[in-house]
């Protein structure tokens, strides 16, 4: 009938009582508010649901309708996801502002096609190298034990590519691995560093943008649909505002992570110009490569490829 | 309610325990209108989750070991080490499941692996077989305070990312676990040493000649630890692969070099040892699927509200913490219950000036004695399936282990210094 | 006899069964200690990491514990609890292990038809998993094992049934 609430539980991987969460839970009650509680949202923190593929798998037999994905966890189902996160595509914050600013809409385009509507996307930094001995070249890599996730499609490519080994181990044991010397280099974000408190075991940072870190919120498509479309405003006007909060803070925080990982003693270091530029065309390979794969659409990349080079002209 | 009740008595009436939780699960997302293949969503989790994989592989290799002579070998060689010290091996088996459990967390795998091999050691150098089957049993969740065990770091990440205003360092939680870990070590050494003292298990004088000669028979099996341990120090492998480092070892030294279990019956104790396994892992495959429907109606969150509504002073939230833990315990893995009530709990923790370092220490060891909580009790049940004793016989003999460690427990509770002297 | 020309089919199909469930369950172990042992070998001596042997480990684990648990229901040698049946009357065990029986083939027979509906929701979405292979492979053990978990509960029941209307007749 006309007066039943519709409940939408939505799944993430963000512990309760982080930012992200606090957020969401203002938001939440803000559409429940404003749709006369028409529109509940319920939220499952820590990943209690599982990981991405489960809580996929519960959104389709509708036991979730929503959930907040990495760009690796939604790309089964839309592929295109994975082009801001290819190695290297972006050298610097303002290359991304520029790209998102035209292709955002175009990838939650491609998102509803694949059945999600998305609220756009959540930054979460650009991934760094953490080491034991500085890595300011290839070079320095080379015979190191650097760690990739298990089933990292891209990362194996890229190592691979690069020559290197990698090390493949759940993240619960990155953290002893790299006390006892199993690991000597990670990446991650500066966020995701001092989360997983893998600072306390490194000793240096390498300022490369490696990968473009985002996350997405969508909500089944075929509960969107169902709502009036008063209510379908109202959740789309205040989940973007959020997520966009989300992405102008993300960066920020990214920043402060950053300057407080100096504070506690690491020592950031650059490789210099002729050596960036090798890594970066060793990543184009790659990217390529992934292309070749069928990993998105090729037109998608010449689309992102052609704003950036118009980025960098100016 | 009229389900839970007959569930409840068809367990009682012998029906699988596997079958009992599912049928719950079945039920409980029934009434909740949600599609019943989430069931076997959840199922498929237990291959999405990484740490699973060390229960067969020390499953295996604690089979094969208590298959051969090493327990014997290793019996000999405490008796002749400490056999002069009342309760000696009870002592050194509490100290090595402790160790065992800290790297493997505490999944029962310690009572599979390590039961199979002290427990014949224990009955045979003349403890009581109650006392050892409840020993054992207990042994399975000790030493899930010490460092690297997993749940520490787990909690270490999950309060980090709360903006409490206070970091919540891992390496601050393992310091905070000695003492509480030590201290349950010691009471249960004691409890050790008292209950034996009217079977007089005769004394040993200490000789050296025979600490050299057990030694030398035990030649093969002694450097197990080492070798496992200098692996993961020297950066060899992860704690994650321990599991398969110490399986092949024990194969290649009991099989190939000792000969003590021929070829032929291999594939016999390969087969055995993996029912076993068969065993636990069904039931923590449809746990995940009841914990996921508890998880899912907002259970946790509802009883903590109740609790929380009676929450008075810093006194009361100890104690009612202490029971919603105790009760949590028997109803979720430890994994689900740092995720999703550390979040809930930490912050009014915090208001009532408890440390967030001897919150985890306290929310730790709670969850570890949730384990031989009767009637549902993981290890109690593991234990019982192990060593072929009906559950009335396990209940009875853990009581005693279980009440000192719930001693500890408030000791560990009450005084928040015995967690924090070791931090700045 | 007909009936017992069937018997004879069941024994013997039954022998089959348990020679194929034994075999995988040896082979998914030494598989298991093989590729969590060769991972750490080949990364120590020859800087080779394997990106799909932990997906490949993950899942010996779910194929392990699901094989294991079909060998478990053979002889009911399930974990139960057990506590009041050693109070009940003698005449009352048989009817109650009957329904014991039959309850848990009927909520294995459940377990299987959702993991059936779940492994064909994942082979019409075309998951992928370990590498690039399709994952209801992977998962076809869940529908395999508890539909043969709940066969093996039926047949536990019908032989218990047989047995006591044997002892029955011999002792009239
Ligand atoms: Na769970
Ligand atoms: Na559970």
């Amino acid at each position: 009938g006309e007066s039943q609430a519709v409940l939408v539980k939505l799944a993430t991987v963000a512990p309760e009582g982080s930012l992200w969460m606090e957020g969401m839970r203002r938001g939440a009650e803000e559409i429940r508010k404003r749709t006369e509680g028409r529109v509940q949202i319920k939220l499952f923190g820590g990943g209690v649901m599982g990981n991405e593929n489960s809580v996929l798998r519960k959104i389709r037999i509708g036991q979730l309708q929503g959930g907040a994905f990495t760009a690796g966890g939604l790309s089964n189902v839309c592929p295109d996801l994975r082009l801001y996160g290819l190695p290297m595509v972006f050298h610097s914050f303002d290359e991304v502002d520029h790209v998102r600013a035209r292709m955002d809409k175009v990838l939650v385009g491609e998102m509803e096609k694949a059945g999600f509507v998305s609220f756009g996307f959540g930054e979460g930094g650009f991934a760094l190298l953490m080491s034991n001995e500085p890595v300011r070249s290839l070079k320095d890599m080379k015979g190191k034990k650097v760690w990739i996730p298990t089933d990292d499609r891209i990362s194996e490519v890229a190592m691979k590519h690069l020559g290197l080994s990698p090390v493949v181990l759940p993240i619960t044991d990155v953290l002893t691995g790299l006390q006892t010397g199993l690991l000597d280099i990670v990446a991650t974000s500066p966020i995701g560093a001092i989360s997983f408190q893998w600072h306390v075991k490194t000793r240096y940072i390498t300022d490369a943008p490696l990968a473009y870190i985002f996350a997405t919120l969508v909500i089944d498509k075929r509960v969107f649909d169902k709502l009036e479309p008063g209510d379908q405003n109202i959740l789309q006007e205040v989940m973007t505002r959020i997520y966009q909060e989300f992405d102008r803070q993300n960066r920020a925080d990214n920043q402060a992570a950053l300057e407080a990982l100096v504070k506690q003693g690491l020592q950031v270091v650059k490789p210099d110009d002729e050596e960036l530029a090798l890594w970066r065309r060793k990543a184009e390979e790659v990217n390529l490569g992934l292309e070749q794969e069928g990993a998105f659409a090729p037109a998608r990349y010449r689309e992102l490829q052609g704003h950036l080079a118009d980025f960098r002209e100016k | 309610m009229i389900p839970a009740i007959i569930l409840f008595l068809l367990a009682l009436l012998g029906v699988p325990l596997f079958v009992i939780i599912a049928a719950a699960a079945l039920w409980g997302f029934h009434g909740s209108g949600i599609d019943l293949s989430v069931v076997a969503i959840e199922i498929y989790r237990i291959a999405e989750t990484p740490v699973l994989l060390a229960i067969p592989l020390f499953t295996f290799a604690g089979y094969l070991l208590s298959e051969s002579q090493a327990p014997q070998r290793l019996m000999r060689l405490t008796q002749s080490l400490i056999g002069w010290l009342p309760g000696g091996l009870a002592i050194v088996s509490l100290g090595v499941c402790a160790a065992f459990t800290a790297f493997t967390g505490a999944s029962g795998v310690t009572i599979i692996a390590l039961g199979a091999i002290l427990y014949p050691a224990m009955e045979e150098a003349g403890y009581p077989q109650k006392f050892n089957l409840g020993l054992v049993t207990t042994s399975g969740s000790l030493g899930l305070l010490f460092a690297p065990s997993l749940p520490l770091i787990l909690y270490g990440i999950v309060a980090q990312q709360m903006n409490l205003g206070q970091p919540v360092a891992i390496e601050d939680l393992f310091l905070a676990g000695i003492f509480p870990g030590l201290l349950m070590l010691a009471l249960l050494s004691l409890w050790s040493i008292w209950s034996n003292r009217t079977h007089r298990i005769p004394l040993r004088q200490f000789n050296w000649r025979e600490v050299g000669s057990s030694i030398r028979t035990a030649a093969w099996e002694l450097p197990l630890p080492i070798f496992v341990l200098g692996g993961i120090y020297g950066g060899f492998f992860a704690v994650s692969e321990a599991a398969a480092m110490t399986a092949l070892y024990v194969l290649v030294v009991e099989v190939v070099i000792l000969r003590e279990i021929p070829l032929r019956r291999l594939p016999g104790v390969m087969r055995k040892s993996m029912v076993l396994v068969g065993g636990i892992l069904v039931i923590l495959a449809v746990s995940l699927a009841s914990a996921n429907y508890m998880i899912d109606a907002g259970i946790p969150n509802r009883l903590f509200e109740i609790i929380n509504a009676h929450v008075t002073s810093r006194l009361t939230f100890l104690i009612l913490l202490n029971i919603f833990l105790l009760l949590l315990g028997a109803l979720l893995d430890i994994f689900s219950a740092l995720v999703l009530v550390v979040p809930l709990i930490l912050p009014v923790a915090v208001g009532y000036g408890i440390h967030p370092v001897h919150l985890g220490i306290i929310f730790l060891a709670n969850m570890q004695i949730g384990y031989l909580t009767p009637p549902v009790g993981l290890n109690l049940f593991i234990s019982g399936y192990r060593f072929k004793k009906p559950i009335s016989e396990v209940y009875w003999s853990t009581l005693p282990f279980f009440l000192i460690l719930l001693c500890s427990v408030l000791v560990i509770t009450y005084w928040p210094a015995l967690s924090l002297v070791l931090l700045d | 006899m007909a009936s017992e020309s069937t018997q004879g089919l069941l024994s013997r199909l039954r022998r089959i069964g348990v020679m194929i469930e034994d075999t995988l369950l040896i082979l998914f172990l030494s598989l298991m200690i093989l590729l969590a042992c060769g991972q750490i070998v080949l990364r120590n001596f020859f800087s080779i990491g394997l990106v799909w042997a932990d997906g490949l480990l993950q899942i010996s684990v779910l194929w392990l514990g699901l094989l294991g648990a079909m060998a478990a229901s053979r002889d009911d040698n399930h974990i139960n609890i057990d506590v009041l049946t050693r109070f009940c009357p003698e005449g009352l065990r048989v009817p109650i292990r009957l329904l014991s029986y039959l309850f848990t083939a009927v909520v294995c027979g459940i377990l299987a038809w959702q993991s059936f509906q779940f492994v064909q929701s994942e082979y019409t979405f075309g998951t992928t998993g370990v590498g690039k292979y399709p994952i209801w492979i992977f998962q076809s053990i869940l529908p395999i094992a508890f539909g043969l978990i709940s066969y093996r509960y039926v047949l536990n029941f019908f032989v218990l049934l047989r047995g006591t209307r044997r002892e029955e007749k011999d002792n009239q």
